[in-house]
């Protein structure tokens, strides 16, 4: 207490005027997200499989697409390192570049989504009335049929593919990114800063869009981690499907499919693309969980 | 002195489930150019919803009518865009609480360049000189690097400052002021309320300062308006009004300030609780509390009546009051 005491009178007599601390300018993101746990590991799972999709073909002498029916349904070996198929393509490079098709597509499934999504969330949340009802009738719509279903029936109407998987996944994947923005903003829009902003002669879009946004996006950008898990599991389910992308394209949904007539003496060719899906799932949670707490506001 | 404001029979209804609340009920009273005025009263008597009015920032599900001249124009007939563009140019508004009423996430310079930006179209490099100067005005040590600081880097005393500076940096006529000081400690209360009146002298500004702080109303503004239950029951100058109360709830307030010179068991509090404005009693709202009633208090209106140079009460028996201050006057030392 004695030994405190000098620098408590100091500050009380002019809390005002100390030097502002270096250290809190920057106390940011940049400098704190080596602390949370989950989003370095998350971080280094998805950097693995990224980087080992994207360098494929540096880990695989073998083409995804190559057929050697004189090699067929192979157990793993030197050469092959998971095997191959019953059409003799090498298992361990079609997993490479079928993560390099699912990965792609999964996160660039969650852009327009999440750009549609936010937009409308933020104007419903900020003008409310008939827009709020307009927007929150059509979320309602889509809700009501579970995910998989709509996706599924969309991705059969448009036609598969990857456009049809794109137009599918956005058609309802904007609604969670609506109802989480918009209930963010009804909240917001009463804090002071608001009512402040308006005083200070501001308009509509510009407090939407400086101010309003950069408060609510934390939570759009949260969930847009666990949304391409999502994703990645409604393309591999496509692909088991036979609605994904077109063969010969690899792609790990139609490879857990082919290899489950062999699952009994074959295993490795359905268990490692599903492991696939099941390791980069954990590793996007993570990362979701850790920039939530990083991003959380104190 | 030219009258800057105006706000006449100002009436502010809100629907709720329980049926319509005035939230303001007849609220008259102007402002002159260069003046200060303080609007007083207890949490809930409508203080802010008038300054809200003023603004046209009321919520959607209330109804104002009622006159509010600003430079003799009527705001209240303005359509939502000519409203907005005298918002922080004509009019601006201080916030009680400066560490929710800015933006978190934008840095404290920035936030008073982007009024200076948007109100009065100068450039950003200018924009951002001219707020670092806001900021040496307010008496922000090292504004240079303050403008990039975020707001909870900084104290309280310093955020309220920056909101001054936001406050006056479009040159408005008017600061309606809602509460600046309560969320302070004494010091840094003092330290806001002198840059205030030095903004004040400087810009030739009208304030208007809402608060429940008799003491800072006495230092600050030349005028003052008594609120109770939606209504305002007293207004005069601070002089006349603190020292010759002549409505009993001013006396009331006045009264429970607890004082050094008086030792007492306990504080002098206004027996009983203000209305609820659901159901405000009929006639003087003041008069299930009031020590001095009488029979004809309650029925009847109760308007402002002139009673002395510049001071006016809606007390219908307010020699009441001055019988009650001889021998015990209000201010010590009277």
């Amino acid at each position: 207490m004695i030994a405190v005491a000098p620098d408590n009178a100091a500050q009380s007599l002019s809390p005002d005027l100390l030097p502002l601390p270096v250290a809190s300018v920057k106390d940011g993101f940049r400098t704190r997200w080596y602390r949370s746990r989950s989003f370095v590991a998350g971080i280094v799972i998805l950097g693995v499989i990224i980087g080992m999709c994207t360098l494929a073909p540096l880990l695989t002498p073998f083409s995804p697409t190559q057929q050697d029916l004189t090699h067929v349904l192979q157990p793993p070996s030197a050469q092959h390192l998971l095997g191959t198929d019953q059409l003799g393509i090498d298992v361990w490079s079609q997993l490479l570049y079928g993560g390099r098709t699912d990965l792609r597509i999964a996160f660039l499934a969650v852009i327009l989504p999440f750009i549609i999504g936010t937009t409308l969330g933020c104007l419903a949340g900020y003008y409310g009335r008939a827009v709020d009802v307009g927007v929150m009738r059509m979320v309602d719509i889509v809700v009501a049929f579970p995910f998989y279903v709509l996706v599924i029936a969309l991705v059969f109407a448009i036609g598969p593919g990857e456009k049809g998987i794109y137009i599918a996944i956005t058609i309802v994947g904007w609604v969670s990114y609506a109802r989480i923005v918009r209930g963010e903003i009804l909240v917001a829009k009463q804090q002071d800063y608001v009512l402040a902003a308006r005083s200070a002669g501001f308009g509509a879009p510009r407090i939407i869009v400086r101010h309003l946004l950069p408060n609510v996006i934390t939570q759009a950008i949260v969930f847009a981690t666990a949304d391409v898990v999502l994703d990645i599991l409604a393309i591999v389910t496509l692909g088991y499907l036979g609605l994904g992308v077109p063969p010969p394209i690899p792609d790990w949904g139609r490879m857990i499919f082919n290899g489950q007539q062999f699952l009994t003496t074959q295993w490795q060719l359905a268990t490692f693309p599903g492991l696939a899906v099941v390791v980069t799932g954990i590793g996007l949670a993570l990362l979701g969980d850790g920039l939530s707490d990083l991003l959380r506001p104190e | 002195m030219a009258e800057l404001l105006r706000v006449e029979d100002d009436v502010v209804e809100i629907r709720t489930r329980r049926g319509v609340l005035r939230a303001v009920d007849g609220v008259s009273f102007s402002i002159a150019a260069g003046e200060a005025l303080g609007l007083v009263g207890e949490s809930g008597c409508g203080k802010t919803t008038t300054l809200r009015t003023i603004l046209g920032l009321i919520p959607r599900h209330a109804t104002v009518s009622g006159r509010v001249l600003f430079e003799g124009e009527d705001l209240l007939a303005k359509n939502g865009d000519a409203m907005r563009r005298r918002r922080g140019k004509a009019i601006s508004m201080i916030f009680q609480e400066p560490m929710t009423a800015l933006n978190q996430l934008m840095r404290a310079g920035q936030q008073i360049a982007e009024a200076i930006e948007i109100n009065l179209g100068h450039g950003g490099r200018e924009a951002r000189r001219e707020a670092v100067d806001l900021m040496r005005r307010v008496g922000i040590p090292d504004a240079e690097r303050r403008y990039r600081a975020y707001p909870h880097e900084l104290s309280g005393g310093m955020r309220q400052r920056v909101m001054i500076a936001m406050a006056i940096s479009c040159h408005p006529r008017l600061v309606l002021c809602d509460e600046p000081t309560t969320a302070l400690d004494v010091t840094v209360q003092e330290q806001i309320l002198n840059i205030l009146a030095t903004m004040q002298r400087e810009e030739d500004l009208s304030i208007l300062y809402v608060t429940h702080d008799l003491a800072v109303v006495a230092e600050l503004c030349e005028r003052v308006a008594v609120m109770y239950a939606a209504q305002i029951v007293e207004i005069g100058t601070v002089d006349e009004v603190f020292r010759r109360p002549r409505h009993p709830y001013t006396l009331g307030l006045l009264r429970s300030i607890p004082r050094f010179e008086r030792v007492q068991e306990t504080l002098n509090a206004i027996p009983g609780a203000p209305p609820h404005l659901l159901a405000p009693p009929p006639c003087c709202r003041f008069h299930p509390r009031c020590p001095y009633v009488e029979d004809d208090c309650r029925h009847g209106d109760f308007p402002l009546l002139p009673i002395g140079d510049d001071h006016d009460s809606a007390c219908i028996h307010s020699e009441r009051c001055v019988e009650a201050i001889v021998g015990d006057p209000v201010m010590p030392g009277d």
